[in-house]
């Protein structure tokens, strides 16, 4: 694959989930360069923000095979998974594969299982594989979580394991929309948009290619000078005293694998600190853990990375001989 | 005999007898009589235009003489100007009423636009520094967050050189030397100084290229700076070799963007400068103006009396010595402004012996001369005496003078008999006291002009300027009218006043810069220096020391306390810790061998004792974990009982 194809196909996916997906362009990027990624994401957002909507339209457009996993509080691990079944016919038990076996899997409202089920996604979204009964079963390609949550203050809600919320690439807000965006979509289901029938939104892609392009973003070179402002920045949330717990390497190559992708999408072939700094809230929000002081006072993660952001400088020519 | 015939002989001998006794004077040397054609000749001979070839446009001045322009003879190029002066375009003409006012409208909207434009082209960035730098407070906290201050701007890393030429210089010599990456990146620099300079955008250390390119607020110069970016990170990121070809294309855009900058301040200098000096109508040429005074000065040197322009101030003329004849002085009032302190010292330097020739409307005179102006109802026509000798009681000494004033009606003045004629296109007179003397007037004998003594000197005083102008002088008959009545000075040498004379000198640079006409651009380079300090010079100023830390206050640990319990909806815990908190303090304040809290609640309230059991014994309940559904409302009950029972101790 060729650069130009890259950045076009990644444009037209894009192009075609926004014309569904109304107002929420930081959504629809963060969950196309996530799959793109080889990562996952979670989506936290209240009720009703389109993120459900997002996810289905992009599975439809990449023409990956969609599953989708309402989490509630007694859903069982088996239930996501799939387990063993006793065949009659056959005199054996046989295995049912769970709706984890999916290309694109949105696990909606993730936070309202417990954390014993949620845990049941953790080898799946890191070694793309299933173990039941002692037997791994591999996922198909490309495998994409996309989980929502809702904000961890509702009630009746499960906080993800530090574990659980490293293995996603990316955290993403979803805000409210403008008054204007807002309008348009009201105007947009008033037209006779029904977001349950998406047959007419087109694919742009498939998922080989998909596949294809996974491997190309992996390609994009990254030069030492970037790499080391990728490490500096993820070292910094470590040493920052208003951070409890700070981000893992899993974190500095996440931000690696999402540079490369925004590299890709504009059609280069490496990557520059303007690809990584765009992405850097969003990978390690989640796996930062404040300080219950900072907390108390009600800084946010996204305030102390923003600081951390602006004290780390951007890799430039910093001696002329 | 009769007694006419006496009167003349007397005055005859009289004149004689002054004419021997008097030192000689201008009343000796001038002869009204050729002053024609001295000025004929001076206007043939120097090349004096104001008739021929005037400048255009004309001034206020002239455009005020253009009632005698076709007076004068051959002087057809004065009155073509006039009649161009007087005349409005022609598609002027042509427009409708309703028209006309419509275009004052629109061009009183455009000069407002215009202000309205520097006003806000003087705020927009100062305005932008603020914003920014209320952006980039963070909230954070110094008992928590690192106390290391945010660098500034001035930390940036890129190379240690700051001025955007020089690093295109070093930029240029590494190119052509081979060294293409470091070149682009100096180019790079160079660039970003150069629009940091201008404001079009922000360097920090923290930016991205990309950051720069899309913050750059200078549409003109975006693209530009893109593909030096793209190229510089090509070639630093992307591993790729610096070509020469991208050198050459990045230091032609760089080198647009810095003298960009450059050549917008030329521009705006070259346009301040030539706003300063620059005049309508091209290079001015001596006697090129309708009301200029060369004509004067050359008649005057031709009639044998030095005349030239005043050299200082006439708040400076120095006052003469006792006996001493100074050059007369002649002020065009109307020309030449006075202020208060000019007018004093005038006054002062005429009343040690000076010799003042004011021309102009009388209004313009020193109040204390007591001139007021008039109008003749005659013709236009004046009538001018020559003055031939002015007798002085030379032996008279100081101490001997009873008062100015006597002495000087003492001296006696002598005239010829002949009358010289002179035409005016004003019919502007004087009136002035009795102790005045005439010199010239009209034919309904209004006053013209007149001669004061005032102490040792006197003051000539002329009701209009008319004379004192080429247009004027060049018509017939009035060279010889104005030689006469300026031979009422009685000097042999006259300075004439320049404009600016009628100001006292300056006693600072910034008076002398106002005068000069710079205030206004003074006041615009402040306005232009206060901008660039708040544009430029506060980020470049050195980092405030970060506060001291502090500790958080009690209130404020209550409150994020508070907050915390919302967040998880905490209730019933909030309650039970409330409780616990009051429950301590109300244990430390009971008499010894008490300890019912109710009770204590009761009798430091008032309250009745049983709605303090009720609301203690809710906020003590045990917490089984599910949520009663009244926390809140119990723990504000509890807070309303404990504070007016604590009321008395605070």
């Amino acid at each position: 694959m060729e650069d130009r194809q890259f950045a076009q196909t990644f444009e037209r996916i894009r192009g075609q989930v926004a014309r569904v997906v109304i107002g929420q362009d930081e959504l629809v990027l963060g969950t196309l360069v996530a799959a793109l990624a080889r990562g996952h994401a979670l989506v936290e957002g209240a009720p009703g923000l389109g993120k459900t909507l997002a996810v289905r339209t992009l599975a439809v457009v990449s023409g990956t095979a969609f599953k989708r996993i309402q989490f509630t509080p007694d859903l069982m691990p088996s239930d996501i998974t799939g387990s063993s079944v006793y065949s009659r016919d056959a005199g054996a038990f046989t295995f049912v594969p769970g709706p984890i076996f999916a290309q694109l899997l949105l696990a909606d409202e993730i936070n309202r299982a417990p954390a014993k089920t949620q845990s049941a996604l953790l080898e799946a979204m890191q070694d793309h594989q299933v173990t039941v009964d002692g037997v791994s079963r591999p996922l198909p390609a490309p495998f994409v979580v996309i989980a929502t949550q809702n904000p961890v203050e509702s009630q009746g809600t499960y906080p993800l394991p530090e574990a659980q919320l490293d293995r996603f690439l990316f955290k993403l807000l979803v805000g409210d929309p403008p008054v204007e965006v807002e309008r348009t979509i009201v105007r947009h289901h008033a037209d006779g948009f029904d977001p349950t029938d998406l047959r007419a939104v087109e694919p742009a892609t498939s998922a080989h290619e998909i596949v294809e392009m996974q491997r190309h973003a992996q390609k994009v070179r990254i030069d030492d000078a970037v790499v080391s402002y990728i490490v500096e920045l993820v070292r910094r949330t470590r040493d920052d005293k208003a951070i409890e717990l700070g981000a893992s390497p899993r974190a500095s190559i996440a931000l690696l694998r999402a540079a490369q992708v925004i590299a890709a999408s504009e059609g280069r072939a490496f990557v520059t600190p303007d690809d990584v700094k765009p992405m850097i809230p969003a990978v390690l929000r989640h796996r930062v853990m404040l300080h219950p002081d900072a907390q108390l006072q009600g800084i946010t993660a996204d305030d102390r990375i923003e600081d951390i952001v602006r004290g780390v400088p951007v890799p430039r020519l910093d001696r002329v001989p | 005999m009769t007694a006419a015939a006496r009167t003349r002989l007397v005055a005859g001998c009289l004149a004689a007898g002054s004419l021997l006794a008097t030192p000689r004077t201008a009343a000796a040397l001038v002869e009204p009589s050729r002053a024609q054609a001295d000025a004929d000749a001076a206007t043939r001979e120097k090349g004096f235009t104001f008739c021929t070839d005037p400048h255009r446009p004309l001034s206020g001045r002239a455009r005020a003489l253009c009632g005698i322009a076709g007076d004068i003879p051959s002087c057809e190029g004065f009155a073509a100007a006039c009649a161009d002066a007087r005349a409005p375009e022609r598609w002027v003409l042509d427009l409708s009423p309703a028209t006309r006012a419509a275009i004052g409208w629109i061009v009183r909207i455009l000069a407002w636009l215009i202000v309205a434009s520097l006003v806000l082209a003087l705020l927009v960035p100062i305005l932008r520094v603020l914003a920014r730098s209320r952006r980039s407070r963070a909230p954070v906290d110094p008992e928590v967050l690192p106390t290391k201050p945010a660098r500034r701007d001035a930390d940036v890393d890129l190379p240690a050189t700051t001025d955007e030429d020089t690093l295109l210089e070093r930029a240029t010599e590494h190119s052509s030397r081979g060294q293409y990456g470091i070149a682009l990146q100096l180019y790079l620099a160079a660039s970003l100084r150069a629009l940091d300079k201008r404001g079009a955008l922000r360097i920090a250390r923290d930016r991205t290229n990309g950051e720069y390119v899309r913050s750059c607020e200078d549409p003109d110069v975006k693209s530009g700076l893109q593909d030096i970016v793209r190229e510089v990170d090509r070639v630093q990121f992307g591993g790729e070799e610096a070509t020469r070809e991208a050198a050459d294309r990045a230091g032609r855009r760089a080198s647009a963007i810095v003298r960009g900058l450059q050549a917008s301040v030329m521009a705006l200098a070259a346009a301040t400068l030539l706003g300063c000096g620059w005049s309508p109508g091209g290079e001015r040429r001596p006697g090129d103006d309708p009301a200029g005074s060369e004509l004067l000065l050359e008649v005057l040197r031709r009639q044998g009396l030095s005349a030239g322009a005043l050299e200082d101030s006439l708040a400076s003329v120095p006052l003469p010595r006792d006996g001493e004849r100074a050059p007369a002085v002649l002020v065009d009032a109307e020309r030449t402004e006075m202020d208060d302190e000019t007018r004093a010292h005038l006054l002062e330097w005429v009343d040690a012996g000076g010799s003042l020739v004011l021309a102009g409307a009388p209004e313009a005179w020193p109040d204390e001369l007591g001139a007021t102006a008039g109008v003749s109802t005659g013709p236009c026509t004046v009538n001018a005496r020559r003055l031939l000798a002015r007798t002085r009681p030379s032996t008279l000494s100081d101490d001997d003078d009873p008062g100015a004033n006597a002495r000087t009606r003492e001296s006696t003045a002598v005239y010829a008999l002949a009358i010289e004629h002179g035409e005016l296109g004003t019919r502007a007179a004087l009136a002035w006291p009795k102790s005045s003397e005439r010199v010239a007037w009209f034919d309904d004998q209004a006053s013209y002009a007149a001669v004061m003594p005032l102490g040792k000197g006197l003051v000539l005083g002329i009701a209009s300027d008319e004379l004192m102008t080429n247009a004027g002088l060049a018509r017939p008959g009035n060279a010889a009218a104005a030689i006469a009545i300026l031979s009422n000075a009685d000097r042999l040498e006259l300075k004439i006043a320049r404009p600016e004379h009628g100001l006292a000198p300056p006693t600072t640079p910034l008076t002398a810069m106002s005068r000069a006409g710079l205030g206004l651009g003074m006041i615009h380079a402040l306005a232009a220096a206060l901008v660039l300090f708040l544009a430029a010079g506060i980020r470049m100023a050195r980092a405030t020391p970060a506060a001291p830390p502090v500790r958080r206050a009690f209130v404020e640990h209550v409150e994020a306390m508070g907050a915390l319990y919302a967040r998880t909806n905490n209730a019933e815990h909030a309650l039970a810790a409330y409780a616990r908190f009051a429950g301590e303090r109300l244990r430390a304040r009971m008499p010894r061998g008490t300890g019912d809290v109710a009770a204590l609640l009761a009798s430091r309230s008032r309250l009745p004792l049983d709605v303090c059991e009720r609301v203690w014994k809710r906020a003590t309940a045990p917490n089984d974990g599910a949520p009663a559904g009244d926390d809140l409302a119990a723990l504000k009950e509890l807070s309303a009982v404990y504070s007016a029972a604590t009321a008395q101790d605070r």
